[in-house]
């Protein structure tokens, strides 16, 4: 009897968990049994391991890259920022800029409609505008952005309190995402958060956390209507099952895989890989306030120590390019040799002489990365060659978290970062080289000038900006504050069933771009 | 054959086919027994008397145990050759065992009245539910164990208790023959008189034929009408307690083994115990094989294994009473 | 009654417990470098931002004021939200709990479906091909990392094959890898217990008086045999299923199982506290709740245990 009574309620405890099993919690409903995809082909899945969650840029709560896979498809901007880094029209179909640089007026696209219908104006422009600049990336992204003023519905002046010439890049940002002021009015913050309207190609449908995001297409949308009808953005957190799903079907595109993954795609059937050069400076940064990095010679001597061609082909086997000063070459205000930059050769023997010319006894050297990227694998390479020179170099990996308390401390003697800008403007140099964020202990000693030279360079304009960039970068190679060693590479992999899918700049994916391969 | 015999071992011969070594366990054994006799099987441990018993009932360690040579008869029916199926409605039927540890024969998560109730499962399906508890309650009640406690587990009684229900266990079928191996040899002296007169009843109540396993002289005098005496695996003396007992002839061995026993009369300084070890079993040996510690021994004896000489029921395997008319 | 009084008894014992367990968690997060405030706002936040936002999240107060600060909340069954994404902590794990749940079940059902009777069937067995196979597939399945097995079975069953989808867990084919990996180490150790269970309670004299008493091989091992071999089995099923809850992250994370096990790596990941202790406190309890239960069965079972004691 007892038994009996053990097992039923065994039998009873096993039948519920399957039937709460059943319901709630499980996600990924698209896929018609099998993985396959839907053989409808309107549907794009897209898998990646970082999760969008938050739907509102000017929200109080700050957004990331994450959340731009969202972003920039369910909003636009009013210049879209293309895949090489430049920019073109989008809600703005042109723009002036006056001659002090103070002011920026904005022509907008006439009949443009947000997914509840109402028209975008000047006045959903100056509100988002108003709002983002108010936020937590506000200063980073809108810099120095003062006010707008509406001039017509279809005309915005936007102020600056000084001039800044990456401000375009700003403005075509995730955080420059037009919302709609009447929307926000009614639902508020949260609101807008929970069910989000913009004017972009794709209308947002639901969000499962930890499992996916569904959006569907704007059919009036102002370019016309896009290809692809439905895209599913999965959280699949295993980069093999990502993989694995590609190849199975399951997956139509992957975000960014590492290198390695995408060569081992190559003569696989029905996928595809591309790469773009990213926006992120991949670098060796010398303080020179710890370690033996505060020798002049010893940071020479790292500096020639260094073949950038090795890295390149060690970590991107060849895909990118190296750099030869701290900014990508998609970069506004771009300088080159031909500018006048300096450039130090890859010099093993005049490491060396560098090296017997410090006052370096053989002390531990270690450079700090976020360990399981490809940050600790350049890091691995640059150990090799510098310790052929002599130099006692140690990796020390930490976790992310870890990590950006150690930038945000600098208390390191050397790390390897991945320095990327939203803003693809030479401007980016200004984030390592300024001196309000660490004390005068925590910056590099002739840092007040950089900074004052990247300031300089920030309020000029057009061709009045390369000199100043050439003095800045030549002083951090003379000093060997750092070591720019290869671009960054965004990448990604989908089914050759798509058209249209590259890999973009900033890491960004615009499915309206997308469609069907026939 | 002759008489009534109800068992018939001929000349069995067992071993053990361990990793090391081969083990002689029984060797040549002869034994009867007839209905209604109570004979007592004794020698030290490790003789093979437990092996004996393991055998008739074909319970032998399965890969290990060997059965080389010899037959066993039951009521005429030659049981080696017996297959499985047709061993298993004599067990527990015809034929019964009482292990030596109560402490461990009795299944820990089955209840005492179902264990001793599985005996009529098995044997007795015409019996209804009723025919079949109210027999479990007559044999508990038989053995000393009030019927009301048929629903207790066997922890919650002690070793005399335990081996009362064993015994329920083995009797409540009314087998024909009852192999008890060395039954009382777990529970102390007071408790064993009690079992000893419980099995004696339940004996002459059933006629059941009884093999008593046994180290212990006293234990045999008690019980038993005839007694085999067995050394490394032999019988070496055979015959009706009376005759064994009276001590005017005896195997070298058994004289050994009364010699043990202490006398309170006797003035003795020191017990007599009988040199040496009990022999390897994984030897065999050439001639006799006591020879080694016997203080009669001769060349002969180590040389010649000796042949058993009867007189009426009484039989010696002892080259010295070769020739002799009586003992 | 004695048995709810001692079920009552052994989930008070969980609350000692869970406050140890919370506390040392809260020690070594706090004690961890890395920062979440500057993690939510990203690169370009400035110290004042990170300061402010630290307040917000109640991260200038001493540890031991924090931790007072959570258990009191806890008490009033308030888990918090994720400092990470707002959202309600017992929601969250409300909705990965059955997956996980639902996994583990499964996986142990695979086990001991497959790996009991392989393991009976070896000790009765013994020194046949059932045993020594057996013995061979139990030593593999234990060496073989989760990871390595889950990942090379994707790429037989789903890419080669194409039977099964890479990931997933709403139908029933895409149940049965992740089942299969997760249970792989459990039904090793299902059949090796079994075996050993089995083969001690057959050389036990209750065993040889059951034959005794005329009883077929297959009464002794289904009558007498099985009850007394699953004691320890079912304890050991309850050790092993409070195992698989948290050894389901790996499995879950290769097959992309929306469950407790990612959402507890994630968290520590990025040091949302009120997550990982809200899962933990819930693990705890899920893990004290199957002990009991397999204790309760045990005392079903074997009648010389007595609750009582």
């Amino acid at each position: 009897m007892k038994k009996l009574v053990a097992l039923l309620l065994a039998v009873v405890m096993v039948l519920t968990l399957v039937a709460c099993g059943g319901g709630s919690g499980d996600s990924q409903t698209t896929n018609n049994d099998e993985g396959q995809t839907t053989a409808a082909k309107d549907t794009v899945i897209l898998a990646t391991s970082g999760e969008p969650y938050r739907f509102f840029a000017q929200s109080s709560q700050s957004c990331g890259g994450d959340d731009n896979l969202v972003l920039s498809n369910v909003y636009d901007c009013l210049l879209l920022l293309e895949a090489d880094g430049s920019l073109s029209p989008a809600l703005a179909e042109s723009y002036d800029v006056s001659e002090d640089g103070l002011c920026y007026t904005f022509h907008l696209r006439q009949g443009v409609k947000f997914h509840n219908g109402e028209e975008m104006t000047a006045e959903d422009v100056k509100f988002t505008f108003d709002l983002g600049a108010a936020g937590p990336i506000g200063a980073a992204l809108f810099v120095n952005y003062e006010s707008s003023e509406i001039v017509d519905d279809y005309t915005i002046n936007m102020y600056l309190s000084s001039p800044y010439a990456a401000f375009p890049y700003g403005v075509a940002s995730r955080l420059g995402g037009i919302a709609c002021k009447s929307y926000y009015d009614e639902v508020g913050e949260e609101g807008y958060m929970k069910a989000p309207i913009g004017t972009g190609p794709y209308k947002f449908v639901e969000y499962v956390s930890g499992s996916h995001t569904k959006l569907t297409a704007n059919e009036d949308y102002w370019r016309g209507a896009p290809e692809i009808k439905n895209v599913i953005i999965q959280t699949v957190a295993d980069t093999n099952t990502q993989i694995l799903g590609l190849q199975n079907g399951d997956y139509d595109v992957v975000r960014n895989p590492s290198l390695d993954v995408c060569t081992r795609l190559d003569g696989v059937d029905g996928v595809a890989w591309n790469s773009a050069l990213s926006t992120g400076r991949i670098g060796l940064l010398l303080p020179d306030w710890a370690g033996p990095g505060k020798d002049l010679n010893f940071r020479k001597a790292v500096q020639a120590a260094i073949n950038k061609d090795d890295v390149n082909e060690a970590v991107f086997a060849g895909y990118s390019e190296t750099l030869d000063i701290d900014m990508c070459s998609n970069y506004g205000g771009y300088v080159t040799e031909a500018d006048g930059v300096e450039v130090v050769a890859y010099d093993p023997e005049a490491a060396k002489a560098y090296l017997a010319d410090s006052n370096y006894n053989g002390e531990e050297f270690a450079i700090t990365v976020t360990s399981g990227t490809i940050l600790e694998s350049c890091a691995k390479v640059v150990q090799a060659q510098l310790m052929e020179v002599g130099i006692n170099c140690t990796i020390k990996a930490v976790d992310n978290p870890t990590y950006q308390d150690a930038w945000g401390t600098r208390e390191y003697q050397a790390y390897i970062n991945d320095n990327l800008c939203s803003l693809v403007d030479a401007d980016g140099m200004y984030t390592v080289h300024r001196t309000d964020r660490w004390d005068a202990e925590h910056c590099w000693a002739r840092d007040a000038e950089i900074e004052e030279l990247l300031l300089a360079g920030r309020a000029a304009q057009g061709d009045a900006r390369t000199p100043l960039y050439v003095e800045a970068s030549n002083i951090i190679t003379e000093e060997a504050y750092g070591v720019p060693l290869v671009n960054g590479l965004t990448t990604v992999a989908y089914s050759t069933a798509l058209t249209g899918v590259e890999a973009h700049c900033l890491g960004n994916y615009n499915f309206y771009f997308w469609g069907w391969a026939e | 054959m002759e008489k009534d015999n109800l068992l018939e071992i001929s000349d069995l011969t067992v071993q053990y086919n361990t990793d090391d070594a081969v083990v002689h366990a029984v060797n040549h054994f002869n034994l009867n027994l007839v209905r209604g006799e109570a004979r007592g099987l004794v020698g030290e441990t490790g003789a093979g008397k437990t092996t004996l018993a393991l055998s008739i009932l074909r319970l032998l360690p399965e890969r290990v145990g060997e059965v080389v040579g010899g037959s066993i008869r039951y009521n005429g029916e030659e049981l080696l050759t017996l297959p499985e199926a047709e061993m298993l409605p004599l067990r527990g039927k015809k034929i019964s065992m009482i292990f030596q540890d109560p402490m461990t024969s009795l299944n820990p998560t089955h209840t005492v009245g179902d264990q001793i109730l599985e005996v009529l499962d098995l044997h007795f399906p015409e019996m209804t539910k009723a025919e079949k508890a109210a027999r479990v309650d007559e044999m508990m009640t038989l053995v000393g164990i009030p019927p009301e406690r048929k629903g207790s587990f066997p922890h919650e009684f002690s070793g005399g208790m335990k081996q009362r229900i064993v015994i329920a266990m083995a009797l409540v079928a009314e087998p024909e023959l009852l192999l008890a191996d060395e039954p009382t040899t777990a529970l102390d002296v007071t408790i064993q008189a009690q079992i000893l007169e419980l099995m004696r009843q339940l004996k002459e109540k059933f006629n059941t034929s009884v093999m008593l396993i046994t180290h212990d002289l006293g234990v045999v005098a008690q019980f038993c009408d005839s007694v085999s005496v067995v050394y490394a695996g032999r019988v070496v003396e055979s015959g009706p307690v009376e005759a064994v007992f009276e001590r005017k002839a005896n195997h070298p061995y058994t004289a050994g083994l009364f010699n043990c026993i202490p006398d309170l009369n006797d003035n003795q300084p020191r017990l007599r115990p009988i040199p040496g070890h009990m022999a390897d079993p994984r030897v065999v040996h050439e001639g006799c094989c006591f020879a080694d510690r016997c203080e009669f021994a001769t060349d002969r004896c180590r040389k010649e294994p000796p042949v058993m000489h009867t007189c009426g029921d009484h039989g010696i395997l002892c080259h010295l009473y070769e020739n002799k008319e009586e003992f | 009654m004695s048995w709810l009084k001692y079920a009552g008894k052994r989930l008070l014992m969980l609350i000692p417990v869970i406050i140890c367990v919370t506390f040392l968690l809260y020690l070594i997060l706090a004690a961890a470098p890395g920062s979440l405030a500057r993690q939510l706002l990203g690169d370009d936040a400035t110290p004042e931002q990170i300061a402010a936002k630290e307040a917000e999240m109640g991260l200038d107060d001493p540890v031991l004021v924090r931790y007072v600060k959570y258990m009191a909340d806890v008490c009033r069954l308030d888990f918090g939200e994720s400092w990470v994404n707002g959202e309600s902590v017992l929601t969250r794990f409300a909705t990965r709990l059955p997956n996980t749940l639902l996994l583990s079940v499964l996986a142990m059902l695979f086990a001991c479906a497959v790996g009991i009777p392989l393991g009976i069937g070896s000790a009765i067995k013994q020194y046949s091909l059932l045993d020594y196979g057996s013995s061979f597939v139990a030593m593999l399945l234990f060496s073989i990392p989760a990871f390595w097995l889950g990942t090379m079975c994707q790429i037989l069953f789903c890419l080669t094959l194409h039977w099964l989808p890479v990931s997933g867990f709403d139908n029933w084919k895409s149940m049965i890898l992740p089942t299969v990996i997760l249970g792989a180490n459990t039904l090793a150790t299902m059949i090796r217990m079994s075996r050993t269970s089995m083969l001690d309670v057959i050389r036990q004299d209750y065993i040889r008086t059951a034959k005794a008493k005329g009883a077929s091989m297959r009464t002794v091992i289904s009558h007498h045999a099985m009850r007394n071999s699953m004691i320890p089995i079912v304890t050991q099923v309850g050790v092993s299923f409070a195992g698989t809850i948290g050894g389901a992250v790996v499995t879950e994370n290769i097959f992309n199982i929306s469950g407790i096990g990612t959402m507890l790596l994630s968290a520590v990941k990025s040091r949302d506290v009120p997550v990982v202790l809200g899962t933990v406190i819930f693990v705890t309890i899920i893990v004290g709740v199957i002990n009991l239960v397999v204790d309760l069965i045990c005392a079903l079972i074997d009648p010389r245990i007595d609750l009582a004691s």
